[in-house]
């Protein structure tokens, strides 16, 4: 992953982007299911790309993988009730 | 059997398995992610109890500025990554460059909030004007503060390398100033959509 690091810039800026355009129909529960989940991707990409976990054995990779996924998963149990 | 000896010849890599940075500063990062989370979801709450209220308050906000802060924080941490990259392959005068491109980047993410702070302050809008802009000041103002301090360690962080006071073996400090400016970077990636993007 690490000499991919433009690519995963630019993957991320993507990501960012459709995130953004989809804001005007974000009031819909599963635009915004799709935003966390775009999220959730870009939070994982961060954890093993530029944090360098990708291989790592250790409960902590275990830990920054989990973050993004379960705490956007509650994000939006809320935001959707 | 190829792709395995590849990497360990790759010198952009930290190593087999190896955490990069301190544990210490690992610790550190998981107490600072949960105390974010737990602000995020306070403010999810908020949001789901004053929908209305929170609503209009984003209103409010001006969502280009958050784009423009998330483009600029996703730059910096790419620019940081490289950083680490090139101190690896022994390219600390290249790696300084980088880190000082990531505080340009870092720069214009301060600039933008405190117009936005300065726009919202001029509307005669502040901590205490309803929920919605409490937890928007905090949440970001925290934030900001973070982001001030990895500015300081990415600054100092370059100097040193301008200095040649890291190297491929000695390392450690270098990768745990990078991985806190990446949480930096990850608490923004989650704040902006909570804040900015779902209505």
């Amino acid at each position: 992953m690490n000499a991919h690091t433009p690519l995963l810039w630019l993957t991320l800026i993507l990501l960012t982007l459709i995130s953004y355009a989809l804001t005007d129909s974000s009031t819909l529960p599963w635009i915004t299911g799709v935003i966390v989940a775009l999220t959730a991707v870009k939070g994982l990409m961060i954890v093993d790309g530029f944090m360098e976990l990708r291989g790592v054995r250790h409960w902590l990779r275990r830990c920054m993988n989990l973050y993004c996924p379960v705490l956007g998963l509650l994000i939006w149990l809320l935001v959707s009730r | 059997m190829q792709a395995p000896s590849m990497a360990a010849n790759d010198t952009s890599l930290p190593g087999p398995h190896r955490l990069p940075g301190d544990l210490v500063m690992w610790l550190f990062i998981l107490m600072e992610l949960t105390v974010f989370a737990m602000m995020f979801l306070l403010f999810s709450w908020m949001r789901s109890s004053e929908r209305e209220l929170f609503l209009a308050g984003q209103q409010l906000l001006h969502p280009q500025a958050g784009l423009i802060n998330t483009l600029a924080l996703i730059s910096a941490s790419g620019l940081v990554a490289q950083g680490v990259i090139d101190n690896r392959r022994q390219r600390q005068r290249r790696a300084a460059l980088w880190l000082f491109g990531s505080l340009l980047a870092a720069s214009v993410y301060v600039l933008v909030k405190c117009w936005e702070y300065w726009q919202l302050g001029s509307a005669g809008y502040g901590l205490s004007s309803n929920h919605f802009f409490m937890g928007y000041f905090l949440l970001t103002g925290f934030h900001l503060m973070h982001v001030l301090l990895g500015m300081v360690i990415l600054a100092y962080m370059a100097l040193k390398l301008r200095r040649h006071g890291y190297g491929p073996d000695d390392a450690n400090g270098l990768e745990s100033g990078a991985c806190y400016w990446h949480m930096v970077d990850l608490v923004w990636v989650l704040l902006f959509p909570i804040v900015y993007v779902i209505r």
